[in-house]
């Protein structure tokens, strides 16, 4: 059906409404996070994959402000190297979050859609459907 | 098996309690994902001025028609959303019940919650 990944296909869908997202926010989306360390390497390959296919660009942003920071394709698969740095898992409530600093304030690492990354998500959501992997509700 | 009349007084009471307890489990469901201690009746306007008056800020519009609300405090954000102008079959249908939807995410890298209808008011 596609020649993408199941979780390159999860990460374009879930950019098509607002066209980027956050990574941990991502994470805690395309999955229903356990902490095994296995989701962030499945995500890191997911995003190297789509930058390499011109679908994504990795960059950085604040929260408020924002201030948007898009990345070269180059820059994108550099900041991937090493993205496993960026997380922690809080077993509290159980989700990935920033592994150093405050959250609210940092600037953290942003997954911004190309205008071909949001076309194929169309395409994948008119397949496949909204969210397709939770569960209905 | 039921004995109640469909027809009877009893099956009609039946009917509409059922109806209504589906009407009620539909609204839980929508509301699962609400900006906690709102009101789901409140319009646009409303529900604004509730944002501002617990410390959000309108960071900018988005890139589709709408605006972005951030509570610099909490991490808390808002995306209250326009209707699209076109429909796919897989889209949520509570992004074209009203005139505007919302999506709440409780904290900056949680999952963003899932759409919300904006009844339409004058």
């Amino acid at each position: 059906m596609s020649d993408l990944t199941e979780m390159e296909q999860r990460v374009l869908a879930e950019l098509e409404e607002f066209w980027k997202e956050n990574v941990f926010a991502m994470l805690n989306t395309i999955f229903d996070p356990t902490g095994d360390e296995r989701e962030v390497t499945l995500l890191q390959e997911a995003l190297r994959s789509l930058v390499e296919r011109d679908y994504i660009l990795m960059g950085l942003e604040g929260f408020f402000p924002s201030n948007p920071e898009k990345f070269t394709k180059s820059a994108s698969l550099q900041l991937l190297s090493n993205l496993e740095g960026w997380f922690k898992f809080d077993s509290q409530d159980p989700h990935w979050t920033l592994s150093k600093g405050d959250i609210k304030k940092e600037r953290i690492p942003m997954i911004f859609s190309t205008p071909a990354g949001r076309q194929k998500a169309g395409e994948i959501l008119t397949q496949r459907g909204y969210q397709w992997w939770r569960p209905k509700r | 098996m039921s004995v109640t009349d469909p027809e009877g007084i009893e099956g009609q009471i039946a009917h509409h309690e059922a109806t209504a307890e589906a009407a009620e489990a539909r609204l839980a469901e929508i509301l699962h994902d609400a900006i906690p201690d709102t009101n789901p009746g409140w319009g646009v306007n409303r529900l604004t001025k509730e944002l501002y008056d617990r410390g959000f800020f309108l960071e900018r519009p988005t890139d589709s028609p709408g605006l972005l609300y951030k509570n610099p405090e909490t991490g808390e954000e808002v995306r209250i959303m326009e209707r699209p102008l076109s429909q796919r079959p897989s889209d949520p249908a509570e992004k074209f019940t009203f005139g505007h939807y919302y999506r709440y995410r409780p904290g900056r890298g949680e999952r963003e919650g899932a759409h919300v209808p904006i009844p339409d008011k004058e």
